[in-house]
């Protein structure tokens, strides 16, 4: 569905990433993976025209998308949610939401798409009236989402949703972008959180200093010893090993 | 360099101005557009250091010339004294109206002052001994200690040596530590509060030093036109003043001089073509273009050009690693942070509600629960952002609820943001150097100091790069780093390895262990349950605002209600 062609982009005179080539077929989740600076959020920027591209194609389908403007990168099917959420704080839920259909001009079935997020995302339903900003952190990541979602996009791009959020409520998300593929939607999925994006994720792409440098099936990338090694903790173990080797620098620094 | 060639250039311009273009007309010209500079240096003080939208400043040039006229007129004053007599009464006025004012923020500070501006022209037509709407004429020409200036020309030279001065105290608080806490305040007041910056004195400061520079401005003005009424510096004079320093640009006080030479020039021209109507209408086209075409204004403009034309490699960061000895040991003892009973109440949401726990100097604390149970609502509490409803919170012993975050800051307590709050109009290095405020040493200490900070996060090599240029991991060692510049006791964290992937995350670690290994005491929000519970010594767990568990890491790992309402499956101890 997208694909991008060996494209350079970046800001000013200095570039950010170099010759990226990155495939997300119809109806899967793909992991973007990467250091912090790596060039992730760049990449998104990119495709939704926010980031010149200095060499490279960018394909929706079969349309050169690379040169086009933001907003008519959005009619043609991509929708961004952005990093940290970035909702019409004092506005409701449902404003929020209709704001996100704001493009479409089939405004009769607007509602239906509407009544579609409220089964995806019962609590959104239940908060409808109250103000975006009385939402908890992962309740606004879901509406953030769920916004995007109004515009009924081809393809989903989604920066970080697990950002800020609580360990039990990063569960939650991820089991949602699940469901987001399984009613039809494809996703391509930003994530700091390596170990909880490839969990979801069909397939995943690591990104260094602006270059992919692995990709393959999430589920390869997760048996990785390079990918385990930079990005997931180390070795099996993953999370526990990462607290365990805290502990004993913690015994080092400070001798308790 | 770039300061010398600046102070060269004016110079040489006031000198050779009368020169070039001699004559009465020119000359007259040459002292109002000095008068108007005197008035909008320190406009741009206060539009755009302090970032207040007081308007209504002509108000203050007001105050300034009825003095001259009335005192001179009336009571045979010298004109000097008169002068400064009227420029105290402003800075007084200033001051006597700031605590109420002040309090206003942007369109409402703008009608508000607007409004006392309108004040003033009507209590002038009323008063018994202004002239009313006649005004005061006669006022004698401009005198130094008693021997009146016989020549416009030595008045010229007289109003600019004036102005001059006021430019060199405008560059004196733009490179002090003031200059660095204007910037601060103006980027973000939280941050600048968690630096231990006393934003409501500095903002106060340039009201009445900007106050009194607009009452020198009147003061002059009326000494070069000899009389003085109501309508001398109406809103039309306002409206000048906003121009001059829009389209000069409010980004250092070089901007109110270019802005009002060329108000005022373009105004003679204006006249000079005999279109009174236009004037109006292309005054406000050229700011409208101007805006458009230099957003800093044409001072901006100038030294945004300068910097390209001299700047040699862009600056290349090399970032080191994290240097743990960069820092050493304080002096004075980690705190002790004990909170009792504390709550806090949005309308009918209890955000915090009888919270109690204490935290042993040299600790290391974690504050977990799910979002929305009150962990940030609580930091801010601690920091004095926020006002407890009931209870106490004490920093060795002695309370500190009531006190303001700079004050809290002041006494040892740094801060770290869960959304970056850093100056995003300066560099590195002026980000950190924000964080020695309250120390009152050299600036040579501080940015020995600021140095150290920096090289003990890992970000030697950064100092002259804009934030802009750092990734979203460096940004948040910057505020670290601030907080350390600060030489806390205790450190709040709130969410420090948001963002951060793994080994990142691990980089964190170890300096936050580095940071407790200099004494300092430490509370961190986090959701991430490696670090909280490879790092802390002690976790409070909160859900709904209250506290539902405390203890050792592991203890709590194993709490059913934590692992129901917070860690969920994955996290249970294995």
């Amino acid at each position: 569905m997208l694909r991008l062609e060996r494209i350079s982009s970046g800001y000013g005179r200095s570039p950010v990433l170099h010759e990226a080539s990155l495939e997300v077929r119809s109806r899967e989740i793909v992991a973007l993976i990467g250091a912090n600076g790596a060039g992730k959020s760049t990449l998104l920027n990119t495709v939704m025209g926010l980031v010149a591209v200095s060499s490279g194609e960018i394909f929706l389908d079969e349309r050169r998308i690379e040169a086009l403007p933001t907003p008519e990168i959005v009619r043609a099917g991509l929708a961004q949610v952005p990093e940290r959420r970035q909702l019409f704080g004092p506005m409701s839920v449902e404003e929020n939401l209709r704001l996100g259909a704001y493009a479409r001009t089939d405004r009769a079935a607007v509602h239906e798409t509407l009544q579609e997020q409220f089964r995806l995302f019962p609590i959104l339903a239940e908060r409808r009236r109250q103000a975006a900003q009385t939402l908890s952190g992962g309740e606004q990541q879901m509406l953030a989402i769920a916004r995007a979602m109004m515009s009924r996009p081809r393809l989903l791009l989604l920066d970080e949703p697990s950002l800020g959020l609580a360990p039990l409520m990063v569960e939650r998300i991820m089991a949602l972008i699940r469901s987001l593929r399984d009613a039809g939607a494809t996703v391509l999925l930003v994530e700091q959180n390596a170990r909880a994006a490839l969990g979801v994720a069909d397939r995943g792409y690591v990104l260094e200093n602006g270059r992919i440098a692995v990709s393959g099936s999430a589920a390869r990338l997760l048996e990785d010893a390079a990918v385990q090694d930079a990005y997931l903790g180390g070795q099996a173990g993953g999370s526990r090993a990462i607290e365990e080797r805290i502990r004993s620098k913690r015994r080092a620094i400070l001798g308790r | 360099m770039k300061l010398r060639i600046g102070l060269a250039v004016f110079v040489a311009c006031v000198v050779l101005y009368p020169l070039a273009l001699p004559g009465q007309y020119p000359l007259g010209i040459g002292i109002i557009t000095g008068a108007l500079a005197a008035g909008t240096v320190g406009f741009v003080l206060l539009l755009g250091y302090a970032h207040q939208l007081a308007l209504g400043q002509a108000g203050f040039c007001m105050v300034g010339g009825y003095a001259s006229a009335i005192l001179c007129v009336n009571h045979h004053w010298d004109p000097l004294a008169a002068l400064l007599a009227g420029a105290l009464v402003a800075m007084a006025t200033a001051w006597a109206i700031a605590a109420p004012i002040l309090k206003l923020r942007g369109f409402v500070l703008a009608m508000a002052s607007l409004a006392l501006h309108l004040i003033l022209i009507v209590v002038a037509l009323e008063l018994p001994f202004t002239g009313g709407a006649l005004g005061t004429y006669g006022v004698p020409k401009f005198a130094l200690f008693g021997l009146p200036l016989g020549s416009d020309l030595a008045f010229y030279y007289v109003v600019w040596l004036i102005v001059l001065a006021f430019v060199a105290a405008g560059l004196a608080i733009d490179r002090s530590r003031v200059g660095r806490a204007l910037k601060a305040l103006a980027a973000s007041e939280t941050a600048a509060l968690s630096a231990g910056i006393d934003i409501t004195r500095y903002k106060l400061q340039m009201f009445v030093v900007s106050a009194g520079m607009a009452s020198v401005c009147g003061s002059l003005a009326v000494h070069y036109l000899r009389a003085m009424d109501p309508n001398v510096f109406g809103f039309a004079f306002s409206l000048n003043f906003i121009t001059a320093v829009i389209v000069g640009g409010l980004m250092s006080v070089w901007g109110g001089v270019v802005g009002a030479a060329i108000v005022t020039g373009l105004r003679e021209i204006l006249r000079g073509l005999s279109l009174p109507l236009w004037e109006g209408v292309i005054m406000g086209v050229l700011t409208v273009v101007v805006l458009i075409a230099f957003r800093r204004g044409v001072a901006g403009f100038i030294s945004h050009l300068y910097d390209r034309l001299a700047s040699r490699e862009a600056p290349r960061a090399s970032l080191g690693d994290p240097d743990g000895a960069a820092l050493s040991r304080s002096g004075r003892p980690a705190a002790r942070l004990e909170v009792r009973g504390a709550s806090r109440s949005f309308g009918a949401l209890r955000a915090v509600s009888e919270v109690s726990f204490a935290v042993e100097p040299g600790a290391i604390a974690a504050l977990i629960g799910p979002n929305g149970a009150g962990k940030t609502t609580l930091f801010n509490l601690i920091g004095g952002y926020q006002p407890l409803d009931a209870g106490s919170i004490a920093l060795d012993g002695a309370r500190i609820d009531a006190l303001l975050p700079n004050r809290i800051a002041a006494l040892g307590v740094g801060r770290t943001f869960q959304n970056l709050q850093l100056f995003d109009n300066m560099t590195v290095l002026e980000n950190v150097m924000c964080g020695t405020h309250r120390h009152f040493q050299a600036e040579r200490v501080n940015r020995a100091k600021t140095a150290a900070a920096l090289a003990f996060v890992g970000l030697r090599g950064a100092e002259r790069l804009h934030l802009g240029e750092l990734s979203f991991g460096h940004q948040r060692l910057v505020e670290v780093a601030r907080a350390l510049a600060l030489e806390p006791r205790l450190l709040l964290m709130d969410e420090p390895a948001s963002g951060l992937n793994d080994s990142e995350t691990e980089r964190l670690a170890e300096l936050i262990l580095r940071v407790a290994a200099l004494g300092v005491t430490v509370l961190l929000v986090e959701h991430d349950m490696r670090l909280v519970m490879g790092l802390a010594d002690q976790v409070v767990v909160m859900h709904h605002g209250e506290k539902i568990a405390e203890g050792a890491p592991d203890a709590v790992r194993r709490n059913r209600e934590v692992i129901d309402a917070y860690l969920g499956s994955e996290h249970v101890a294995a």
